[in-house]
């Protein structure tokens, strides 16, 4: 049989530098080679690992956590390998790739006139944009089909917490709505003010309302001509843009804060993190809770780790001598790498894989 | 209050289409009912008018989980409130909140699966089911021979429930598939109702083509002249979405759907479809089950389907209005070769079991809760289907035994597996011959098609390519696609558009 891109002309986009090719080499540069190709995946598809979430903190690379959720590993597999033929980046000895001076040169020239959006912060609400967005979406949804004096419509989502919530925060009278939805768009439009008029643009075209859905990512893509994953990165980034003014000037934005209302409150851990949380701060010493859990020490180091990540007042002094720490932020500055191995290295073996790993996590915070 | 006034009150319809009264007032009766009725025709009514006749809660068996959340969005739409779906992708909390509170609720989808869960089993135990409605009902029989453990129990379990009427309900089911269904929900002294699957509205055209070039060119053809809306049916989310471009290169407002996309991107896609702002569809066998959009106008299936029973479902999604819709199936010789993946991504791979009693068999002791059970195969990246089978196979083999993993040996699994899916495979195949043999008929397409559902023909004005058919009639002009509206927007004004009440819209009231 025939192959279908000899009948159909080869896919467009191919053959010249992607936005997503772009994000990759960003995220080598950042990696220096430690990390492997599967830390990538994993970053852009958000996987809720230890390792993943730790990756973004140390080497600062959060904001892509999660963006690319659908990601198929055959396709960044073939991009790599494509950046790799270009020579744009080299493999290593650790299965990860090291930037070459070409591709980081392609980086900087195209950051310069295209640089990565503003506000995007993948990590920071990756708990909270979802439910936001369906949310505000569906919201405006019900908003412009009553204002204009129709309530047939197929909801635009179809989780049942989300349409309860809406129901609940509705405006009862057509007065009521006609002067949130004034209101509404105001704050709407002030925060879209502030970012890039092409990135406001897909947001507004995402929402459904009277007399028009909205656009899927594909559509979106298509109208701006530019790549699904570039479109996927850029409309996320505008509702994070929403979740930080939101967040930082709520007496601006009453309607869009109390969207926010009851989201994200918890502490953003995997359930047995929580458990081990639980028993660390009833006193119990990590072996204890191995034992009591009946898991694995290492297990526990895992969810220790995870927990000085996202609990931001959890002082890590308990499981690391404070002078500890000292010595080995100061070995990673030094070997300029975040390499638990090297590290270790450096300092003579004195301090294990778990009290490197916990300090370099923490640093910053 | 007569039916037809409930039928008015509650659906706005005036009349009954053919054979839903009979249906109903079986239903009321009290006896079991089995209904075959042409897709189309209105089946869902059959179990949801009873319900204003004060018939309540009524169980409702649901082969797949899309197909019931399709559902409990159509009856919400209409303004019921008490409809919930127990499947798993509830969430833990909120399942125990719906279970404890099940009483509130009239109708209650389940999958079969779920109704093993004993909590599941118990809340619905105690809340009185008035009517237990299996929807699909070909679906028991369509999964072959050793796939039927769960259905087979829905027998025992209707009993436990205090024994409420059964209604069974397919479109499409042939004379032993009908035998088997009785058999198995062992319905006693049934209300049979058969109708022909016949669809005299729909015209059939097959049409063979000597490469897959000039298929391209005829699918591209048909769909930018027909009159729209359209589905075109692809057996690959690749094709389904090359097409959909080409088709929207070249000015057709087209759009692929298919599983590999995000959930929030289907739902547009099938508002859009619904609200006419899209015309032509390109679909994956994903799209369509449960779709309720009366005027479509042509199916045009560009890869076979894997068995006749699914080609009628597909085409039976035209002309719900009863206006005339045209049926177009392309082939190719080598098409031949394709059912056989369609077939495969039914059925798990070899590397896949691997993968699976790999990782089981070093988690033995692991246990389940059956909505967790049923959500696993996403770890795997198993379609639902195929991970359900293979399920079946895992508790078949003793592997998986109260929802909990037991030690096994992987090796001697794993063969025992292969060879059962390869038996599956075969039965698979030859419900293919059995379509692909129509295509090759020289005689009535419809006939052909009846007679495999040992029914006799029907006299219809515009039959088939072989009757004679005039394409003229079904042609669309360009014009006729709607102007797109979305590029080079101005977002401001969009959004201010979508909040704000204009004089405009003020004046267009009073107007109109």
């Amino acid at each position: 049989m025939k192959k279908f891109d000899t009948i159909m002309g080869k896919e467009i986009g191919d053959g010249f530098m992607q936005y997503f090719d772009v994000v990759l080499l960003y995220i080598f540069d950042r990696f220096k080679g430690e990390r492997s190709l599967s830390a990538v995946y994993h970053l852009l598809t958000g996987k809720k690992s230890s390792q993943t979430i730790q990756d973004g903190k140390l080497f600062n690379i959060g904001q892509f956590f999660g963006v690319l959720k659908k990601l198929k590993r055959a396709k960044l597999d073939h991009h790599v390998f494509s950046l790799q033929q270009d020579g744009l980046i080299k493999p290593n000895e650790h299965e990860g790739y090291i930037i070459t001076s070409s591709g980081r040169e392609i980086v900087t020239s195209f950051l310069d006139s295209n640089p990565l959006p503003e506000y995007l912060a993948g990590w920071q609400y990756h708990q909270i944009s979802d439910v936001y967005w369906q949310r505000l979406s569906l919201f405006i949804q019900s908003l412009s089909y009553s204002i204009h004096d129709n309530m047939s419509f197929y909801p635009i989502s179809k989780d049942e917490t989300i349409q309860n919530w809406v129901k609940k925060h509705f405006p009862g009278t057509k007065e009521k709505r006609l002067l949130v939805a004034e209101k509404l768009f105001q704050e709407m439009e002030t925060i879209l003010k502030k970012i890039p008029d092409r990135d406001a643009c897909l947001f507004v075209m995402r929402l459904s309302g009277r007399e028009r859905t909205g656009l899927t990512i594909s559509q979106l893509a298509d109208m701006q001509k530019i790549s699904y994953e570039e479109t996927s990165i850029r409309f996320q980034s505008v509702i994070h843009a929403f979740l930080k003014l939101v967040r930082d000037h709520s007496s601006q934005f009453p309607i869009l804060t109390s969207m926010i209302e009851g989201v994200g409150g918890e502490l953003p851990l995997t359930l047995s993190t929580k458990q081990t949380y639980k028993l660390i701060e009833s006193g119990m010493t990590m072996e204890q809770i191995a034992d009591f859990r009946r898991l694995k020490r290492s297990t526990i180091e895992d969810h220790v780790v995870e927990i000085a990540i996202n609990v931001p007042d959890f002082s890590i002094d308990a499981f690391v001598d404070p002078q500890a720490q000292e010595e080995i932020r100061l070995a990673s500055k030094e070997i300029n790498s975040q390499r638990l191995k090297l590290i270790k290295n450096y300092v003579k073996d004195q301090y294990t894989y778990f009290e490197i790993r916990l300090t370099l996590c923490k640093e910053g915070i | 209050m007569p039916l037809t006034d409930l039928l008015f009150k509650h659906f706005g319809y005036r009349e009954f289409r053919f054979g839903q009264e009979q249906i109903i007032m079986d239903v009321l009766n009290k006896r079991d009912v089995f209904a075959m009725l042409p897709t189309g025709a209105g089946k869902s009514l059959c179990y949801q008018l009873p319900y204003y006749t004060g018939i309540s809660p009524i169980l409702i068996v649901s082969p797949l989980v899309s197909l019931m959340e399709d559902q409990v969005q159509q009856l919400k739409a209409r303004g019921e409130k008490r409809v919930i779906a127990l499947n798993g992708f509830l969430d833990y909390e909120k399942r125990i909140d719906i279970l404890k509170n099940l009483s509130y609720y009239s109708f209650i989808f389940v999958s079969p699966e779920i109704l093993q869960n004993k909590f599941v089993f118990q809340s619905l135990k105690k809340i009185n089911i008035e009517l237990m409605v299996v929807d699909e009902a070909h679906c028991i029989s369509q999964w072959g021979h050793d796939f039927r453990t769960d259905y087979l129990k829905l027998g025992e379990i209707r009993e436990a429930f205090g024994d409420p009427p059964i209604l069974a309900l397919t479109a499409t089911a042939t004379e032993d598939v009908r035998r088997d269904i009785l058999h198995q929900l062992n319905m006693r002294n049934p209300a049979i109702h058969v109708h022909s699957v016949d669809r005299p509205n729909i015209a059939i055209k097959l049409e063979k083509h000597s490469s897959l070039e000039t298929k391209v060119q005829a699918v591209k053809k048909y769909a930018l002249e027909l009159k729209g809306p359209g589905i075109i049916y692809f057996s690959s989310r690749s094709w389904a979405d090359k097409l959909a471009k080409a088709l929207s290169d070249e000015g057709g407002e087209s759009a692929a759907y298919h599983a590999g996309m995000e959930q929030e991107d289907r739902l547009l896609i099938q508002q859009q479809f619904l609200n006419d702002e899209l015309t032509i569809i390109c679909s994956t066998n994903a799209f369509g089950m449960g779709i309720n959009k009366s005027n479509i106008r042509f199916v045009i299936h560009f890869h076979p389907p894997s068995t006749i029973e699914s080609y009628l479902q597909e085409i039976g999604r035209a002309g719900r209005d009863q206006l005339p819709s045209i049926a177009i199936h392309l082939y190719t010789e080598e098409d031949e070769f394709l059912p056989l993946s369609f077939i495969d991504s039914e059925l798990p791979k070899e590397q896949e079991v691997e993968e699976v009693l790999r990782d089981f068999s070093g988690r033995v002791g692991t246990a389940y809760s059956s909505f967790q059970l049923e959500r696993e195969g996403d770890r795997f990246g198993f379609t639902e289907t195929a991970w359900r089978y293979l399920l079946h196979q895992l508790e078949g083999l003793g592997i998986v035994q109260n929802k909990q993993i037991q030690s096994f040996e992987v090796e001697v699994s794993f063969k025992k597996i292969q060879s059962a899916t390869e038996q599956h495979r075969k039965a698979k195949l030859l419900k293919w011959f059995r379509f692909k043999s129509w295509l090759e008929e020289k005689q009535c397409r419809r006939k052909g098609l009846l007679e495999r559902f040992g029914e006799s023909n029907h006299q219809v004005d515009i039959c088939c390519d072989y009757c004679g058919l005039d394409l003229q009639r079904y042609k669309g002009s360009k014009s006729q696609l709607q102007p797109t509206t979305q590029h080079g927007v101005d977002w401001g004004s969009e959004l201010r558009r979508l909040l704000t009440v204009s004089k405009e819209d003020h004046g267009e009231k009073s107007t109109g």
